[in-house]
C-alpha cells in the first residue's frame, strides 16, 4: 500500500514509523549490551574459576571438564535469553504498545494508524484516519527512545560484570598461575611460565634427573656432523648457534616440564610417561640451563647445568716471505706464499695492498686451511714502479651466527721496481753474491793440505767448516727470490751447495770416531779432491760474477761520467757566456755530487785498479773544481770561466777513458766467444774423423771376422750388465734419499760414491777396456756391499725398525753386488778373446793405425791451445784439458790396439776417444754458454751506462737502497723518456678490444701506465 | 866605395847563382833540416814564388813547425792547383796522407787532399792544447795537469843537448818542438800511426816532421819513463839531422837506445829486461838479424824479438864507443851522411872496415857483461783505460790464469781476508819469471796490512830491480820506508815514482817535506811548483803559456 500524490487527504505517518523503528533499534542495542556485559561476567567467572582450579592443584583434565560444563551451561542460558530478548526488542507491536503505555493520550490511535499504515480499511473514513494520525503524531512528538529504554537499565548487567571482573582479578592475583599461563595450561601447551619469583632458587624443590643424553647439532657453517653424547654430566659446550637437545629421566612422575636456558623464558619440554623429559636450546654464550617440572600446582626444578660456548676465533693468516721488505719488479710475481687457517672454515681470502684490495679466493665450500703462493705481480695489484706499500693477506671465516670475522697477516713491505731499478737490484745481487762467495772461499783456501791426518782432525775441521757457508745462506735469506734456479746465480748457488754438502758429508763420515779402521790414503785423496772441486767452483763463480760486476760498474761509471760530461759542457757553455759566479758555483756543486757518486760506485763494485783509476781522475777533477771556486771567491770571474772550460775538458777526457774501457771489454768478450766457437768446430772435426775410424774398424771386423759374433755378444752383455749396475746403484741411492734427513752422512756419501764408481765401470766397459772395466766393477761391487753394511749398522744405531727406504735400498744393493760379480766374471775372459784376429783383419787394422796416429797428433796439437784458452777465459773451461788428455790416452790405446790387431779393444778405445773429444766439446760449449750468459748479463738492460738519473723515477735515489752516494738526484726531464718498445706496447694495448663495460677501466689503466 | 861595389856585386851574383827552388826546400825537409827548409820558404816568399810547389813546401814547413792549422790552410788553397804540381820538384816526396795505413793516392790532387786532411785532423787535436816555450824548447801540451811535465821535459832536453849532442856531432839548430799528447787517441791522430800498431807495438812516441810526439805519462795508468822517451826521440831527430836521414832503423835505434839515459846517467845503463834478453840470446844463439830489423823494429813478430833487437843494437853502439872513443858515433854519422852503408861505416870507424870482426868483438864484449839471466817481461802498452785491471802488467796481461788468481787475492783483501789473499798472491807468482809489479804491489799491501812491513819492503825492492818503472810500487816502498824512518830510501823511492808518474800530488808532498828536511830548498821548491800546478793554483794562465 502506498500514498498517492493525488490523494492529499492521506495521513503522513512517517514520523510515527520512524519513532517505532528507532525504538526497535534501541531495544536491540540494549539487549546486546546487556548480553555482552553478562557474557563478559560469565567469561571472567569461568576464567577465575579456571585459575582457581589450576592454582588449586586440580588436574588439567578435571579443570577442563568443570570449566567446560560451566561454560556450556552459561552459554546455553545466555543464548536463550538473548534470543528471547532480541525477538522482543524487534517486535513492532510490542514497541507500539510500549509507546501507547507511555502516552496514554494516544488511546490506541498509534496502534490504529500503524496498523493501517495511513490507509483506511474499506469502509473507514480516510479523514478520520488522517485525523487520528495527526493526533497520534502530535502525542508522540518529541518522544525519544531514551525515554522508553534508558541506559540505566544496563546497570545491573554492568554491576554483574564488574563484580565478576573483581573476582577475576582477585583470583588472578592469588592464583599460582596467571591468566595467560592458565589459558596456556588449559590449552595443553608449555608449562606455565615461571615468574621471576619462580626463577629464584627458592620456592621449588629440586628434583633429580639422570640418564642424560646431549645431542649437538652444530651450525651448518661449521660443517661438523651432529654429535650425541650419552651419559653426559649435562654440561653443554659448542660453538654459538649449536642446537643442544637434552634428554633425561626424572625420578618422579610429573604432569609437564619446561626447559629454561640462560635467563630466557622456559620453553615447554616434551614429557613422555611423566618421566622422560626432552628439551632443547641453542648455545648463545656462557650460561646455564635447567628443567622445570609441574605436577598440578607443585613445581620442581632440576639442578643447573653449565653451558659453555666454544668461541669461533677469527682466522689466522701467515705469510712466508724471506724478508719484511721486498723489492719486486713491476711485472715479477711477488715471491711470497700465504696460509690461512680457521677453526671452522674460511669463506674468502683477499690481498690488501695499501688501501686497495683484491680477492684471492672465495669459497663455496668453506675450508679450514688454505694456502698457496700469491702468484700476483705488482701490476696486477694495481701497483706501479716506484710504489712502496704494505701487503697483507686477509681471510674471513664463515661464521653465520656472529658474523664473518677477519684475520690479517703480518705486513710485508713491497717496493715495486721498474726495469732499471730491477737491473740495479740484480747488479747488487751479483755483487753481494760475489762478496759472499769470497767470504766462503776465504775459509777454504787457507785450509792446510792435507786438511788433517787423523779422524779427529778431520771431524774437527768438518765441524768448523760447516759454518763457512753462512754468508751465502744469509744472502739467500735476504734475496730468496733472487736465486731462482733458472738464473745463472741460482744455478751457481745450487751447485755450490751440492759440492759443499758432499765435501762436508764425506769429511764427517771419514772423521767419525766410531770408525775404528785406519784412515786410508784413498779417503784423504777423495777428501782433497772434493775440497779442490769446491774451491775451484767457488773461484770460477767469483771470477764470473766479478767480471759481470766490473763490466756493469764500468757501464754505471760511464753513465755517471756522461752526466758529468753534460754538466761540464753546460758549465763550460755558461762560463763562455759569462755566467755569474753564483750560477757557476751551483753547477760546480752538481758536479761534485756526481763525482762523489762516481767514486763510491767504483769503490763499491771494484776495489782494485778501476777504483784507483777513478780516484785519480776524480781527485784531479776535484782539484780543478776547487780552483774554480777559489777564483770565483776571489772575484776573478774571467779566470774562473777559463778554469771552468779546463774542468769540462778534463771531465770529457775521463768519460772517454771509461768508454774506452767498456769498448775493450766488449771486444775481449766477443773475441773469447769467437775463439770458443772456432775451437769447437775444430774439435767436432776431430770427433767426426775418430768416429769414422771407428766405423771403419767395425766394418773390418764384420768383414773379416774374429770370432766376432761371440765377442760382440760378450761385450753387448757386458754393456747390459754395466747399465744394469748403474740403474741399481741409482735405485739404491734414491731409496736412501727418501729419508735423507734421517740418514747418517756415511749412508749418503757412500751412496754418492757408489754411483760414481758404477759410472766409471760402465765407462770402462764402453771403452772395451777389459782390464780397467774389471777393476772398476770390482770396486763397485765392494762399494755396494759396504753401503749395504752401513745401512744395516745405521739401523742398529738408530735402535728402530729401520727407515722406509731401507728395504728397497738393501734389495737394490744386493742385486747390484750380484750383477757386479757377474760382470767381473764375464770380463775375466774378455781380454783374451779380444786378441783373436785373422791375418786379413790384422792387416786392415794395421793400415788404419796411421790415421789414428794423425788424429792423435791433431789432439796433441790443439791441447796447448785448449790449455791456453782455458786459462784465458775468465771462468775457465773445467774439464776441457782433461778431456783432451783423456782423448790422447784413448787414441794412443786405440793406435796400439790397431797395431796389435786387438780389434775389440781398438773399437772400444776409438769410441772412448771420440767420447772424450765430445766431452771436451761439451766442456767448451759450457764455457761458451757461461760466457754467453755472462755476456748477456753484462748487456742486460739497466746496465747500459744510462746517464745518471736515467733510471726509474722512483729509484733515483734508490728504493733499491744500493745508491752508493745515498743522495737524492733530481733527474732531468728527458731522463723520464719511456723506452720506444714500451711506448709501442702501450699503444698496441690501448687499441685492444675489450667489452664495453671495461672500456673505461681499460682507459684508466693505460692512462696510469703512461703516467708512470 | 869600390870595395863596397865589388862586394855587392859578388853577393848579387851569389844570390842569383843560388836562387832558391822548392826542390831545395823539399830536400831540406827530407834530410831533417827544418832551418834550411824555412830559409828556402822565406826566400821563395820574398821572391814572390807562388808556384804550387812553393805553396806545398810552405805548408809542409808550417806543419813541421807545429802550425798544423796554417799548413792545412795552405794546402786548402793549393787544392785547385794541385794538378799543376811538378813531381820532379818534390824530391821524391809526393803529396799524400801521412797516415801510415793510408792508401796511395790515385792522383796528385787526391794526395794533396789527403795530406790536407791529415793536417786538419792534427790541427783539430792541437786546438785543445797550449804551447809553453822555455828558451828554445817549445812544448805543446794540454792546459791541464800536463803543465807539470813542461819543466821536467825542458830540463831533460837541455841536459841531453848538453851531454849527448856533442857525442853525435852537435845539436840541431832551431827550436826543439815537443808535443805531449794527453790521450792515446790524440796521439794516434797526430802521429798518423794506426791504432792497432800503437797498441801492438807499444809505440808511445815518435820523432817525425822535426817534432817529438810523445804521449803523456798519464795515458798509461801508472806512468812510464817518459823523460827517457823524450830524449830518445830527440836523439832520433839529431841522428836524422846529422845523417841526412840516411841512418837505417837499426843504427837509429841503436844510437838512441844506447844514449837515451845519458841525460841523467854518466854511463850507459842496460835495462834489466834487455840484459835478460841478451843473456837468453847468448845462451840460445838466436839473434835478430839486421835484415829482420828492417824496415822497422816495430814490425818484428814478438815483443821479445823487438826487445832483443834494441838490446843488440844499443850494446853494439856502446861497444863501438868503448872500443874506440866517445866521438865514434860522430864519425859514423858523417860517413852515413855521405851515403856510406851504415854497417860499413860502423866497421870503418870500429876497425877499419871489417863488420864481421866488429860483430865478433861485440859478442865478446857481451860475454864480459854481468847480465841478469832472469826472464823479464815487457810492459804492455795501455792507452786510455783497458778492459782489464791487469792489462798494464807485464806478466798478468798475458797470463789470464795468474791474473785470475791475483784478482781473487784482491777480492779477498778487499774483504779483509789477508791470509787468503796472500795464498792467492803466492799462487799467482809465475814459476819461470819474476812476478809482475802489480802482483808484487798487492802482495806488499797485504803484508803491510798484516804488519809484516819488512817482508813487504823486501818484496818491493826485489821486484823493482826488474821493474823499476813501477811507480805505485815505488810509492808504496817510499811510504813503508818512511814509516820506518828510512828517509833517504823513501826519498829515492818517491823520486823514482814521481819521475815516472808526476801527476800524483802525494808524491810531491812527500818530496817537498823530505827535501826540506834535508835542507835542499831548491829541490823542495821544484816539487812545490809541481804541486801548484797539480792543484791548478796557477791556472788557468800559467806563466809563459800561450794558447
Amino acid at each position: 500500500m502506498s500514498f498517492s500524490e493525488d490523494a492529499p487527504d492521506a495521513p503522513d505517518i512517517t514520523p510515527l514509523v520512524g519513532l517505532i523503528d528507532g525504538l526497535r533499534r534501541r531495544a536491540r542495542w540494549m539487549v546486546a549490551a546487556r548480553a555482552g556485559l553478562l557474557g563478559l561476567a560469565g567469561l571472567l567467572g569461568l576464567w577465575a574459576a579456571a585459575m582457581a582450579l589450576a592454582g588449586g592443584g586440580v588436574g588439567r583434565g578435571e579443570a577442563r571438564l568443570g570449566l567446560g560444563l560451566g561454560a556450556f551451561a552459561l552459554l546455553g542460558l545466555g543464548l536463550a535469553a538473548l534470543v528471547w530478548a532480541w525477538r522482543r526488542a524487534s517486535d513492532e507491536g510490542g514497541q507500539i504498545a510500549a509507546v501507547e503505555a507511555a502516552r496514554p493520550a494516544l488511546r490506541g490511535r498509534l496502534s490504529t494508524v500503524m496498523e493501517r499504515r495511513g490507509v483506511a480499511f474499506q469502509g473507514e473514513s480516510p479523514l478520520i484516519l488522517a485525523l487520528a494520525s495527526r493526533r497520534a503524531a502530535a502525542a508522540v512528538e518529541g518522544m525519544q527512545a531514551e525515554e522508553l529504554y534508558p541506559r540505566r537499565a544496563l546497570r545491573p548487567a554492568l554491576a554483574v560484570a564488574l563484580m565478576m571482573g573483581a573476582v577475576f582479578a582477585v583470583t588472578a592475583a592469588r592464583s599460582a598461575m596467571g591468566p595467560i599461563e592458565t589459558f596456556a595450561w588449559l590449552g595443553g601447551q608449555a608449562a606455565p611460565a615461571p615468574t621471576d619469583q619462580a626463577l629464584a632458587p627458592v620456592a621449588e624443590a629440586t628434583t633429580l634427573i639422570g640418564d642424560m643424553v646431549l645431542r649437538y647439532e652444530y651450525p651448518a657453517y661449521t660443517g661438523l656432523p651432529p654429535l650425541e653424547v650419552p651419559n653426559s654430566n649435562g654440561e653443554a659446550h659448542g660453538p654459538p648457534g649449536t642446537r643442544v637437545t637434552v634428554r633425561a629421566r626424572t625420578a618422579e612422575v610429573f604432569d609437564d616440564a619446561s626447559l629454561q636456558a640462560y635467563e630466557a623464558a622456559p620453553e615447554r619440554s616434551e614429557l613422555v610417561g611423566g618421566r622422560d623429559v626432552s628439551g632443547s636450546f641453542a648455545i648463545a654464550g656462557e650460561g646455564v640451563y635447567r628443567f622445570f617440572f609441574n605436577r598440578g600446582a607443585e613445581r620442581q626444578r632440576s639442578p643447573e647445568f653449565t653451558i659453555t660456548a666454544d668461541p669461533d676465533l677469527p682466522p689466522t693468516v701467515t705469510i712466508e716471505a724471506a724478508a719484511d721488505r721486498m723489492e719486486v719488479s713491476w711485472d715479477q710475481v711477488i715471491p711470497l706464499s700465504w696460509e690461512a687457517r680457521d677453526d671452522y672454515g674460511l669463506a674468502r681470502v683477499l690481498v690488501r695492498v695499501g688501501r686497495g684490495e683484491k680477492e684471492l679466493r672465495s669459497l663455496l665450500t668453506p675450508q679450514q686451511v688454505l694456502g698457496e703462493p700469491l702468484g700476483l705481480t705488482p701490476d696486477k695489484l694495481g701497483l706501479k714502479a716506484g710504489d712502496e706499500v704494505t701487503l697483507h693477506i686477509v681471510a674471513y671465516d664463515n661464521d653465520e651466527i656472529s658474523g664473518s670475522k677477519a684475520g690479517e697477516s703480518r705486513g710485508v713491505r713491497i717496493v715495486v721496481l721498474g726495469p732499471k731499478g730491477e737491473a740495479r737490484r740484480q747488479l747488487k745481487i751479483w755483487k753481494d753474491l760475489r762478496d759472499a762467495l769470497v767470504d766462503v772461499l776465504a775459509g777454504f783456501i787457507v785450509d792446510p793440505s792435507p786438511i788433517a791426518k787423523d779422524r779427529q782432525g778431520i771431524a774437527r775441521w768438518a765441524g768448523q767448516s760447516s759454518g763457512r757457508f753462512e754468508p751465502m745462506e744469509q744472502l739467500l735469506d735476504q734475496y730468496w727470490d733472487g736465486f731462482d734456479a733458472r738464473t745463472m746465480e741460482g744455478r751457481m748457488v745450487e751447485e755450490l751447495r751440492r759440492l759443499g754438502a758432499a765435501l762436508l758429508r764425506f769429511a764427517q763420515e771419514i772423521g767419525d770416531p766410531r770408525n775404528k779402521l785406519q784412515l786410508s790414503e784413498a779417503d784423504l785423496t777423495t777428501l782433497a779432491e772434493l775440497h779442490d772441486e769446491l774451491v775451484g767452483q767457488l773461484e770460477i763463480n767469483i771470477l764470473m760474477l766479478d767480471r759481470i760486476v766490473r763490466y756493469r760498474a764500468i757501464q754505471t761509471l760511464y753513465g755517471l761520467a756522461e752526466t758529468m760530461t753534460a754538466q761540464g759542457a753546460d758549465l763550460a757553455a755558461r762560463a763562455e757566456a759569462g755566467a755569474a759566479a753564483g750560477e757557476l758555483l751551483t753547477r760546480l756543486g752538481q758536479l761534485d755530487e756526481v763525482s762523489e757518486k762516481l767514486q763510491n760506485t767504483a769503490k763499491e763494485y771494484d776495489g782494485g785498479a778501476l777504483s784507483e783509476l777513478v780516484n785519480d781522475w776524480m781527485a784531479d777533477i776535484g782539484r780543478a773544481s776547487d780552483r774554480t771556486r777559489q777564483l770565483i771567491a776571489a772575484g776573478d770571474e774571467a779566470a774562473a770561466q777559463q778554469m771552468a772550460l779546463l774542468l769540462a775538458d778534463q771531465i770529457a777526457r775521463f768519460a772517454a777513458t771509461l768508454q774506452s774501457m767498456q769498448r775493450k771489454m766488449d771486444e775481449t768478450t766477443e773475441e773469447d766467444e769467437q775463439k770458443i766457437k772456432e775451437f769447437i768446430e775444430e774439435l767436432e772435426r776431430i770427433e767426426a774423423a775418430e768416429r769414422a775410424l771407428l766405423a771403419e774398424t767395425q766394418a773390418a771386423r764384420k768383414a773379416e771376422g774374429n770370432g766376432g759374433d761371440d765377442l760382440t755378444s760378450l761385450w753387448a752383455e757386458a754393456d747390459r750388465l754395466a747399465a744394469r749396475l748403474e740403474v741399481l746403484t741409482r735405485e739404491a741411492a734414491s731409496a736412501i734419499l727418501l729419508n735423507a734427513e734421517d740418514r747418517f752422512d756415511a749412508e749418503l756419501s757412500r751412496s754418492e760414491r757408489l754411483i760414481r764408481q758404477a759410472s766409471r765401470a760402465a765407462r770402462a766397459v764402453g771403452a772395451r777396456d777389459a782390464v780397467t772395466a774389471r777393476q772398476e766393477t770390482q770396486r763397485a761391487m765392494l762399494g755396494a756391499l759396504d753401503l749395504h753394511g752401513t745401512i744395516s749398522a745405521a739401523k742398529g744405531w738408530r735402535g728402530e725398525s729401520g727407515l722406509s727406504g731401507d728395504a728397497a735400498a738393501t734389495k737394490a744393493l744386493n742385486e747390484a753386488a750380484n750383477v757386479a760379480q757377474e760382470l767381473v766374471e764375464l770380463l775375466s775372459g774378455a781380454d783374451e778373446r779380444n786378441n783373436r784376429a785373422s791375418p786379413a783383419l790384422a792387416q786392415k787394422l794395421q793400415r788404419q793405425a796411421p790415421t789414428q796416429e794423425t788424429l792423435r797428433d791433431d789432439v796433441l796439437e790443439v791441447t796447448p791451445f785448449a790449455r791456453e784458452l782455458a786459462e784465458q777465459l775468465p771462468m775457465g773451461a773445467p774439464g776441457l784439458v782433461e778431456s783432451l788428455e783423456g782423448a790422447d790416452r784413448e787414441m794412443r790405446r786405440a793406435d796400439s790396439a790397431l797395431e796389435r790387431a786387438r780389434v775389440v779393444e781398438a773399437e772400444g778405445a776409438e769410441e772412448a776417444a771420440a767420447d772424450r773429444v765430445r766431452q771436451a766439446i761439451e766442456a767448451l760449449s759450457q764455457a761458451g754458454a757461461a760466457m754467453g750468459e755472462m755476456s748477456a748479463a753484462m748487456q742486460q738492460e739497466g746496465g747500459q751506462g744510462g746517464r745518471e738519473g736515467e733510471e726509474d723515477a722512483e729509484s733515483a735515489d734508490g728504493p733499491d737502497g744500493d745508491d752508493p752516494g745515498g743522495r737524492i738526484e733530481l733527474p732531468n726531464p728527458e731522463e723520464f723518456r719511456t723506452p720506444d718498445e714500451y711506448r709501442k706496447a702501450l699503444l698496441e694495448g690501448m687499441q685492444a678490444t675489450v667489452p664495453e663495460e671495461y672500456e673505461a677501466q681499460k682507459r684508466r689503466y693505460y692512462e696510469e701506465l703512461v703516467r708512470q | 866605395m869600390k870595395s863596397w861595389f865589388v862586394s855587392s856585386l859578388l853577393l848579387l851574383c851569389a844570390g842569383l847563382a843560388q836562387a832558391a827552388s822548392p826542390r831545395e826546400g823539399f830536400v831540406c825537409l827530407k834530410e831533417g833540416d827544418l832551418t834550411c827548409a824555412r830559409r828556402v820558404v822565406d826566400e821563395l816568399t820574398s821572391e814572390g814564388d807562388r808556384s804550387p810547389e812553393a805553396e806545398l813546401l810552405a805548408g809542409r814547413v808550417l806543419f813541421h813547425e807545429g802550425d798544423a792549422a796554417g799548413a792545412a790552410a795552405k794546402l786548402g788553397a793549393l787544392a785547385p792547383r794541385a794538378s799543376q804540381l811538378k813531381l820532379d820538384q818534390l824530391a821524391g816526396t809526393p803529396p799524400r796522407d801521412p797516415y801510415v795505413g793510408a792508401e796511395p793516392p790515385a792522383d796528385i790532387a787526391a794526395g794533396v787532399a789527403g795530406e790536407r786532411r791529415f793536417y786538419a785532423a792534427t790541427a783539430e787535436v792541437h786546438a785543445g792544447l797550449i804551447v809553453s816555450r822555455v828558451g828554445d824548447v817549445e812544448v805543446r801540451h794540454h792546459p791541464g795537469v800536463e803543465r807539470v811535465l813542461v819543466e821536467e821535459a825542458v830540463e831533460a832536453l837541455n841536459l841531453a843537448r848538453a851531454r849527448i849532442a856533442p857525442r853525435l856531432g852537435g845539436d840541431v839548430p832551431g827550436l826543439v818542438r815537443l808535443e805531449i799528447y794527453p790521450d792515446g787517441q790524440s796521439f794516434i791522430t797526430a802521429s798518423g800511426l794506426p791504432e792497432d800498431a800503437v797498441r801492438t807495438t807499444g809505440v808511445v812516441a815518435i820523432s817525425k816532421w822535426n817534432r817529438l810526439l810523445v804521449t803523456s805519462p798519464r795515458v798509461r795508468g801508472g806512468g812510464y819513463d817518459w823523460k827517457d822517451t823524450v830524449v830518445h826521440e830527440w836523439i832520433h831527430g839529431v841522428v836524422s839531422y846529422h845523417s841526412k836521414d840516411n841512418a837505417p832503423v837499426w843504427l837509429q835505434e841503436g844510437i838512441a837506445k844506447s844514449m837515451d839515459m845519458l841525460w841523467r846517467e854518466d854511463n850507459f845503463v842496460l835495462e834489466v829486461r834487455s840484459q835478460s834478453l841478451l843473456a837468453g840470446a847468448i845462451q840460445s844463439g838466436e839473434w835478430v838479424t839486421f835484415d829482420q830489423m828492417h824496415p822497422s823494429m816495430a814490425l818484428l813478430p814478438t815483443a821479445d824479438m823487438a826487445g832483443l833487437a834494441y838490446a843488440q843494437v844499443a850494446t853494439m853502439m856502446e861497444h863501438l864507443q868503448l872500443s874506440t872513443d866517445r866521438q865514434a858515433l860522430v864519425r859514423v854519422l858523417k860517413r852515413v851522411r855521405g851515403d856510406e852503408d851504415a854497417r860499413q861505416a860502423v866497421a870503418e870507424v870500429a876497425n877499419g872496415g871489417d863488420f864481421a870482426a866488429f860483430e865478433a868483438s861485440w859478442r865478446a864484449y857481451l860475454n864480459t857483461l854481468d847480465l841478469v839471466g832472469v826472464k823479464v817481461a815487457a810492459t804492455p802498452t795501455t792507452l786510455d783505460g783497458e778492459e782489464s785491471d791487469f792489462a798494464g802488467d807485464p806478466v798478468l796481461a798475458r797470463r789470464q790464469d795468474l791474473a785470475n788468481l791475483t784478482r781473487l787475492g784482491e777480492l779477498m783483501a778487499e774483504r779483509g781476508h789477508y791470509d787468503a789473499a796472500l795464498v792467492y798472491y803466492e799462487r799467482a807468482v809465475p814459476q819461470d819469471e819474476p812476478p809482475g809489479p802489480l802482483l808484487t804491489l798487492r802482495r806488499a799491501e797485504a803484508l803491510a796490512q798484516k804488519g809484516q812491513t819488512d817482508l813487504a819492503i823486501s818484496l818491493l825492492r826485489d821486484n823493482l830491480v826488474y821493474y823499476p818503472g813501477a811507480a805505485k810500487n815505488q810509492r808504496l816502498l817510499g811510504e813503508l820506508l818512511l814509516a820506518q824512518d828510512e828517509d833517504a830510501g823513501a826519498l829515492r823511492a818517491f823520486r823514482a815514482a814521481a819521475d815516472v808518474n808526476p801527476f800524483d800530488p802525494a808524491l810531491h808532498e812527500q818530496l817537498v817535506a823530505l827535501y826540506r828536511a834535508q835542507g835542499r830548498a831548491e829541490l823542495a821548491a821544484r816539487h812545490e811548483r809541481a804541486l801548484v800546478i797539480l792543484r791548478y793554483q796557477d791556472a788557468p794562465a800559467g806563466a809563459g803559456t800561450t794558447r
